[in-house]
């Protein structure tokens, strides 16, 4: 069995669909001779342009199904496969519509930003199914908030067994124990945090008072631990920065150059 | 001399009211007994707990108000209704009693009365187990708890490992020092979530637990346990919470004199239509009898008091069998008189269970050639034909015709699976359907329908599953000498290598089949589900064979042996028929899957078998590959269902980017069900189980539930969809609630013409609703994963 993503979508059906309108758009633009240069203003340009703000229209009518929860006509991924396919072959069609003329004026900034949104999203996309795969919590391995509620538990219990020690035995704390802040820099900048290797360790525990060897070994192992949960938490947290983060660029952008786009075409009725 | 009485009544719940006010109304010589509070069952719930009142068309006749409202409201009407009719009440526990000659004596403590007529209305509840330790009696030392935000900053021991020692502690562990003595060394009583819930508190810190460990004896403010690692350990203890179950009454009742028709743990003693037991004179009411509703039990202790005064009085519940037999166009009586006359089956109904039955059954009139069910309806109701006749249509075309007086539909009844056979009305007619619960009840009290159905259903399951095209009447040898046999989830019905000598056709449940591989590692193949059999190699071959495989109870099974000898006795008669089945079982192929001798795989069937997915009719899987965690899926499902979501995806248990969440899996036998007073939870034709309106808000099902997917919720208006919500400024009231909490869990959407709504909002596709077959293809797919 496979899975049905929002890309192979029965079949790639609308990869497919806009494949061949994108076809279409280019072999009339080809035969298309406007007076002068091919700009917005020629019967195609305006054709384009039309169907490019119907196509807006239909990308930001994601946003409204996404929360229809009652909607039984599509599924949302259906809806997020048209979303995709659709984005991707405007990226395309604008330029023709207007020609490849662009400018530093309003046109060309509804363009850019309409660019930027359907970039963000491509981002996201990749992000989503490079990502997923690597979300620890839904593989059973605890949520941030658990994980970080172990690693408190393993620290006092670090701290517990260092009270009433001798010095070797709070040197060998020193040593190996570390602090653990997780913050969004940490897990983003920092990478893995890698464990004492066994061999020094060991160097170190069979120094110990014979009485505190147990101790020592337990200690050793909540360390190790330690590191564990610390790694969990830092790759936690930087699956789900990248998860969400796109999403906070490619909404506000996708507002503006919807908004944008309707100064544009507003701004044409006054061109004379 | 002990003073006398007309009327004895021992318990003051709504039976022993009904009876106790309708007694003072009539300045009889009375006294009425109890033991804790008035209206105890109720007086234990939790602080303004809503208490409903079913059925709302039968008629209350009493001194005594009832209707819903919350625990207090109800409490104190009927406090106030004992006071001002002047009831004699008695506070003491019964202790015994004892019939002579002329009058019953009653003892409690030390003293003792004599009473004309006694009347039962002691619950079913029992009495909790005590701690029976020195000390069990002190004021700090308490079985129930109502009301965990009583205690702040207190040491306190929770004794017990069930799911209300659990629940409490946890409870109480949020503002206390908690304790949790378990005389065993795990929880595996409870139910999953709540182990998670106590195994994350002990973790944590935040409750302390003694495994293996039992109680001493109790001094003020201290306790004294007997652990198993630490010996006598003496703990501070402001209060003691006793979770340790329940007495059941029956012993009392037994002790009393009266018989149980049965030794099932269900069944109920038999009473006249006056609700007099075997020993004249003494009545029993409410839900000893099988009566769990309030109304029921209040009505029957008036209707008692009224019989001892020789007014006999139609029942209350005669408005609800007019009801039922009004359409059949001729006196209700005569209908009723019928009926019985033409089902043989019910023939060792009491008059009571029989108005039961017809209450809650519906009589069909059908026309030749009406389809009664269809084959793989996900319906599980039990059919009587009272007149005409019906054509059973197997999936192999073969046709059997079924007479007046038989009946059918005892498949789906007792294995909860999909009807087997479409069933056509072959001539015109009445027919009797009864819904599941009733017939489960009538067969663990009534010893004669059980015998019917559990034949008819061998001769049927052999038929249908080893014995296909067999004559019948070779089978009821067979039929006669096999058993029933139960297994727990998790028991094993045998061992690879054990010699083999039964055969056992899965009647209830599934199975999963595992083999060991070359390393000496349990690997699990797959599994069977009811209506299969296994084991059936040992019987064929004339010496002793090992088993070639270990067969465990996936869930909690019902299974029908039968021996070697038993088997052979027959086919050795009949060498067509051994022929015949050489060659069937050669044939056969078990419902094969591609699991290999891959322990991965094995192990990742075992995760799904563990959550229930055989035995689920569908079941939310989450493909963790896809899952980007939006909870679009919860949001979806909280829209569409008040406000709140009925599935919990992080709660969930995860294995090789398989994700279960909280969530139904409509299991084909649910246990939420099984004790369900109103009768609100059902399963739809298409194999949902739903909760209807009906609901009480009792939550039995929330605690029956193996995998914690019921809770109780409230009404919550929807909240409108608007172009300021979608910028997260819609207005948030989610605090306005409306009503009574009832149990609310995953409907599959069928009131949405798309399906569940979970499904359909997920952006990427990860969220997927599946069968068990479905499952094996995931697990196929997910093969690589395993590495």
């Amino acid at each position: 069995m496979r899975q049905e993503t929002i890309l192979n979508y029965k079949n790639f059906l609308w990869l497919w669909i806009h494949l061949g309108a994108l076809i279409v758009v280019l072999i009339i633009y080809a035969l298309h001779d406007p007076i002068g240069a091919p700009n917005g203003g020629t019967w195609l340009g305006y054709s384009y342009g039309i169907i490019a703000a119907l196509g807006m229209c239909v990308l930001m009518w994601f946003g409204i199904r996404k929360r229809s929860f009652f909607s039984s006509k599509t599924t949302l991924k259906g809806a997020l496969a048209v979303h995709v396919w659709l984005g991707i072959f405007l990226l395309f069609l604008v330029p023709l519509h207007s020609g490849f003329s662009f400018g530093a004026n309003v046109h060309t900034l509804a363009y850019i930003l309409m660019v930027l949104a359907i970039f963000t999203g491509i981002w996201g996309a990749i992000n989503y199914f490079s990502l997923a795969p690597e979300v620890g919590s839904h593989r059973g391995k605890g949520n941030l908030k658990e994980l970080l509620q172990q690693l408190d538990i393993i620290s006092s219990s670090i701290d517990a067994l260092t009270i009433q020690k001798s010095k070797k035995f709070i040197d060998l704390t020193r040593m190996f124990d570390f602090t653990f802040q997780p913050t969004l820099k940490r897990a983003l900048c920092q990478s893995m945090m890698s464990a004492p290797v066994p061999r020094d360790v060991a160097a170190f525990v069979s120094d110990l008072n014979p009485s505190e060897k147990d101790e020592g070994v337990n200690l050793i192992g909540l360390i190790n631990r330690k590191y564990e949960l610390a790694n969990l938490i830092i790759e936690e947290t930087r699956v789900h920065f990248w998860l969400k983060l796109w999403l906070y660029l490619h909404v506000p952008i996708a507002v503006a150059a919807f908004a944008v786009m309707v100064i544009h075409i507003i701004s044409i009725f006054y061109y004379r | 001399m002990p003073e006398h009485f007309d009327i004895a009544i021992i318990g003051a719940g709504p039976g022993g009211l009904g009876a106790a006010t309708n007694a003072a109304n009539h300045k009889l010589s009375h006294i009425l007994f109890e033991k804790a509070e008035v209206g105890n069952t109720i007086f234990e719930y939790q602080l303004r707990k809503h208490v409903m009142a079913e059925p709302g068309k039968l008629p209350l006749r009493a001194h005594v108000a009832f209707e819903a409202g919350t625990r207090e409201s109800i409490l104190d009407s009927w406090n106030e209704a004992l006071k001002s009719l002047g009831v004699n009440l008695k506070k003491a526990e019964v202790k015994s009693i004892v019939k002579s000659e002329e009058h019953f004596e009653i003892k409690f403590g030390e003293e003792s009365i004599t009473a004309k007529n006694v009347i039962l209305a002691v619950g079913i509840q029992g009495a909790p187990r005590k701690l029976g330790v020195p000390g069990e009696d002190l004021p700090h030392v308490g079985y129930t708890l109502r009301d965990p935000d009583a205690f702040v900053d207190k040491h306190i021991l929770v004794v017990g490992a069930g799911d209300a020692a659990i629940e409490n502690a946890v409870a109480l562990s949020e503002k206390n020092i908690v304790s949790i003595l378990n005389r065993t060394e795990d929880f595996a009583r409870a139910k999953d979530g709540n182990i998670s819930l106590i195994m994350k508190a002990i973790e944590a810190g935040k409750i302390r637990c003694f495994y293996n460990s039992n109680m001493d004896h109790v001094e003020a403010g201290k306790a004294f346990i007997n652990s198993a690692t630490e010996g006598l350990v003496e703990i501070p203890c402001d209060q003691i919470i006793a979770r340790i179950g329940a007495i059941p009454p029956r012993k009392f009742l037994e002790s009393c004199g009266i018989v149980f028709p049965n030794a099932e743990i269900t069944s109920v003693p038999v009473v006249s239509k006056n609700y007099e037991s075997n020993i004249p004179g003494l009545y029993l009411v409410g839900s000893l009898i099988g009566y769990p509703l309030i109304k029921q039990g209040i009505n029957q202790g008036y209707e008692v008091i009224e019989h001892i005064l020789g007014n006999e009085i139609e029942p209350a519940d005669q408005i609800l069998i007019d009801e039922k037999l009004t359409h059949l166009e001729r006196p209700v009586s005569e209908s009723l008189q019928m009926i019985s006359a033409n089902l043989p089956i019910f023939k060792d109904l009491s008059e009571p269970q029989y108005r039961e039955l017809i209450i809650d059954s519906t009589v069909h009139v059908v026309k030749k050639g009406q389809v009664i069910f269809d084959r793989n309806d996900y319906t599980d109701t039990f059919f009587n034909i009272i007149s005409g006749s019906v054509f059973i249509q197997l999936p192999n075309d073969k046709t059997i015709e079924m007479e007046q007086g038989t009946f059918f539909g005892e498949i789906g009844l007792l294995s909860g699976r999909r009807r087997t056979a479409t069933v056509v009305a072959s001539k015109d007619g009445l027919i009797l359907e009864t819904p599941r619960k009733q017939m489960l009840k009538l067969i663990a009290s009534v010893d004669s329908i059980k015998r019917a159905i559990d034949l008819k259903f061998m001769s049927n399951a052999l038929a249908t599953s080893i014995f296909p095209d067999v004559e019948v009447h070779y089978l009821a040898d067979i039929v006669t000498a096999a058993k029933t046999k139960f297994f727990k989830k998790g028991e094993v019905l045998f061992r690879e290598g054990d010699p083999g000598e039964q055969l056992y056709v899965i009647r209830k449940g599934s199975v999963k089949i595992s083999r060991k591989n070359k390393k000496g590692i349990e690997v699990t193949q797959t599994y069977l589900a009811a209506g299969n059999y296994v084991g059936e190699m040992a019987l064929i071959k004339d010496e002793v064979t090992p088993r070639n495989a270990t067969v465990t109870a996936a869930v909690a099974c019902e299974t029908i042996v039968i021996d070697k000898a038993d088997f052979r006795f027959v086919i050795d008669r009949n060498l067509n028929t051994k022929k015949r089945i050489l060659s069937l079982i050669k044939e056969r192929e078990i419902e094969n899957i591609t699991a290999s001798q891959n322990e991965k795989v094995g192990t990742l069937l075992d995760f799904m078998l563990g959550q229930g997915v055989s035995d689920a009719d569908n079941v939310l899987l989450i493909d963790s590959d896809l899952c980007v965690g939006c909870d679009n899926c919860e949001k979806a499902c909280a829209a569409t269902h008040g406000g709140y979501t009925r599935l919990d995806r992080k709660g969930g248990k995860s294995f090789a980017a398989i994700q279960i969440p909280i969530s139904c899996r409509h299991c084909e036998n649910p246990l939420c069900m099984v004790d369900c007073p109103p009768d609100a939870l059902v399963r739809r034709p298409d194999g949902e189980v739903i909760i209807q309106d009906s609901c009480i808000g009792c939550g039995n099902c929330v605690s029956n539930c193996p995998y914690g997917v019921i809770q109780m919720v409230y009404s919550k208006p929807a909240e409108p969809f608007s172009l300021l919500s979608l910028l997260g400024l819609g207005k948030k009231d989610a605090a306005k609630s409306k009503g009574p909490a009832k149990a609310g869990k995953c409907d599959m959407c069928s009131t949405l013409p798309g399906g569940p709504a979970c499904v359909r909002s997920c952006p990427t596709g990860a969220a997927m609703r599946v069968n068990p077959r479905k499952m094996l293809e995931i697990i196929s797919a997910k093969q690589g994963r395993l590495g």
